[in-house]
């Protein structure tokens, strides 16, 4: 299994299936293993590797799921935003992102020079005694994940949604989060202010809930290019 | 003669065997509760409707049998509604019902769906009046020129008639989704919470409620838990719990403000380091709190385990016990199929001795505080019948399976108790699967 490198990171891009998601080994054991359980120190780290991308794949799509003429529950919207959140503090973490005048970098990271082949990350070959193990697991996926945010980062985010067509929505506001500057990771609204609709009579009803659903295309556009399967 | 986990006999007293059965192959249970005596039990659907139940007589004095409950009265309690502004329906089911301490001959309850409180009188009929003068038996009016004669009415004794009448309607309180009502010990007010607030009612007054909780946030984006239950305490009619989806439980003492924003305490178990995952605040979300008899303690259910809390201590509760422990391994799974959001409830035996909650599999737990014992039950059609004894279940974990274990792998998640109920002054429990109602009472020695 190897991480493509994308050639097109704006415009359209395709929805990832959940089949996709299987390619990555969501046949394997991804359950949390029990503690104590542990084979080596390099497994339970693909595995959690593994994990994340498949709960995050999950999160966005259960988050993306709407059953019509219902409303959803906020409780479980709730749980699904904060897990989603969570995932990407680990990313961002894991990254050690620039972003502008914020640097969130590990200790040391920045001087880090070697950069491992994209696919050793998720080579079942190399999961076991390779010599490699004595840097942190993440490695890999900070050189990964550094030349897909270091991209970014070049960018103003305004630059970026220029370019994607959004004539495939539609709803065509994008809620001002997406242009008030570098914000990784992005925050998306998924809850309209219930208040705000009892309280003014003008025409809102699904509105807010399908410019949700297309700031979850947008975000799991963007999720694709950083997580890359 | 109480429950205890190593002599534990639990008898069954199913309803599929009587054509009450009819009634709940329809529609999925959603609630179940006990009156204040338990001479009444009564259950809500996602249909809107109210079945309540009320004991043979006879059987409360029989050992053997005491849970006899048969069907009182039926009742369509909410209906579908549509709200227009956002496009969406408004589901009839029944989140919860609670009944009103008993003052006369009739029963009150109040029940509520997600949007509108509404309380019922059931009262009883057993006689009519006959002899009008200006009507026919049949109801018809008579031509007031062919009445030649007075005469007093009278009241006839006639087959017992049970009636159940809306008396109050409590709506448009509540933005989003109500999932708890509790009444006072003052027996005047109530509370009912819904995601973001909490509002304080009197239960004469229907077109105005008082908002005691808002954790809503200036900018929603900002939202990062909700309420997930609340209930008065039984005794002392200025405090309230409310718990939420961060694990965390809020005291509140009405005497302090009128906005009870600030806690008075806060409940919250540190997380176990160890058990850290990326489903550890899903689990940690409480789906359900109750108070004790007593009021001393109080207990919640998170996904796993059940906490018996003193309400003198903050930092962390003073009994814990795994519900299915053997889940803990499968949480990737229960996510992916949403199991994981299920919200269970618990309840205490009436002297608090004993907890009880459901779990997958059809199976429930009951959890012994004296001796620490626990044992799981089945409440299945296939397994038990009438005045039967219970016998213990067990789930297997490891690569062993002893005679008589299911493997975790085997249970079956769609088959899950949410909702128990225990009388309060008797050993008798009510396990709602989704589509039954059993009954069960133990066996006195």
């Amino acid at each position: 299994m190897t991480l493509c490198k994308g050639t097109s990171m704006l415009g359209r891009g395709v929805k990832r299936k959940w089949s996709s998601l299987e390619e990555l080994g969501a046949n394997l054991v991804l359950d949390t293993p029990v503690m104590g359980d542990n084979e080596g120190p390099s497994k339970p780290d693909t595995n959690h590797l593994q994990q994340r991308q498949l709960v995050l794949g999950l999160c966005l799509e259960k988050l993306q799921r709407y059953q019509a003429g219902m409303e959803l529950s906020l409780r479980r919207s709730v749980l699904l935003v904060n897990t989603l959140k969570q995932i990407q503090e680990e990313m961002r973490s894991d990254s050690c992102l620039f972003v502008d005048d914020m640097s969130v970098t590990c200790p040391g990271c920045v001087e880090e020079e070697t950069i491992l082949p994209l696919d050793s990350e998720f080579s079942s070959q190399q999961v076991d005694g390779s010599s490699d193990q004595h840097k942190p697991p993440p490695a890999a996926a900070i050189s990964a994940f550094g030349d897909a945010v270091g991209y970014l980062s070049d960018l103003a985010l305004d630059d970026i949604f220029e370019d994607i067509d959004t004539s495939m929505y539609e709803s065509s506001d994008l809620p001002s989060a997406w242009a008030a500057g570098p914000s990784w990771p992005l925050s998306v609204s998924l809850w309209p202010d219930e208040d705000l609709k009892l309280r003014t009579s003008s025409h809102s009803s699904t509105g807010g809930l399908q410019s949700c659903l297309t700031d979850l295309n947008e975000l799991d556009h963007i999720m694709e290019i950083l997580v890359k399967s | 003669r109480y429950f205890s986990g190593g002599k534990n006999k639990m008898k069954a007293k199913t309803f599929h065997k009587k054509n009450l059965s009819l009634l709940f192959t329809a529609d999925i249970i959603s609630t179940v509760e006990f009156n204040h005596s338990g001479e009444l039990l009564a259950t809500g659907d996602k249909g809107g409707r109210i079945v309540i139940f009320q004991q043979e007589p006879e059987s409360g004095n029989q050992p053997q049998c005491r849970a006899e409950y048969n069907v009182y009265s039926t009742f369509q309690s909410h209906e579908p509604e549509f709200d227009y502004l956002k496009s969406l329906e408004i589901e009839e089911k029944i989140n919860k019902i609670r009944w009103l301490p008993q003052k006369n001959a009739a029963h009150f309850l109040l029940s509520t769906n997600d949007k509108t409180i509404k309380l019922w009188k059931i009262s009883e009929r057993d006689k009519r009046p006959e002899g009008y003068n200006l009507k026919e038996e049949n109801g018809r009016y008579k031509d007031p020129y062919s009445i030649t004669a007075l005469r007093v009415p009278v009241f006839r004794p006639t087959d017992l008639m049970v009636e159940a009448s809306p008396r109050r309607v409590f709506s448009n309180a509540h933005t989003y989704h109500i999932n708890s009502i509790s009444v006072n010990s003052d027996c005047e007010t109530y509370l009912s919470a819904d995601d973001l607030r909490i509002n304080l009612w009197h239960l004469e007054i229907t077109d105005h409620s008082f908002n005691i909780v808002d954790i809503k946030p200036a900018n929603m984006e900002d939202l990062t838990e909700v309420i997930t239950a609340s209930e008065f305490h039984p005794n002392q009619c200025n405090t309230f719990v409310y718990s939420s989806s961060k694990g965390a439980v809020r005291l509140c003492d009405m005497r302090a403000a009128a906005l009870c924003d600030q806690h008075t305490k806060i409940f919250e178990e540190p997380e176990d380091p160890n058990y850290r995952s990326f489903f550890s605040e899903i689990i940690s979300s409480i789906s359900d709190v109750k108070f004790s008899h007593t009021g001393r303690y109080m207990m919640t259910r998170d996904y796993l385990s059940v906490k018996i809390w003193d309400l003198n201590m903050e930092t962390r509760p003073v009994e814990t016990y795994q519900v299915h422990e053997y889940l803990r391994s499968k949480l990737c799974s229960l996510y992916e199929n949403d199991c994981i959001f299920d919200k269970f409830e618990c309840c205490w035996s009436g002297n608090d001795s004993v907890v009880m909650t459901g779990s997958y599999n059809n199976f429930f737990r009951m959890l012994d505080r004296g001796s620490g014992q626990d044992v799981t039950l089945e409440a299945s059609r296939e397994n038990i019948q009438p005045q039967s004894v219970l016998r213990p279940c067990n789930v297997s974990t490891g690569g062993k399976r002893k005679k008589d274990e299911i493997g975790v792998d085997s249970l079956d998640f769609n088959k899950k108790i949410l909702h128990t109920a225990w009388h309060p002054l008797d050993n008798i429990i009510a396990v709602a699967t989704i589509n039954n109602l059993y009954i069960f009472n133990d066996q006195l020695n």
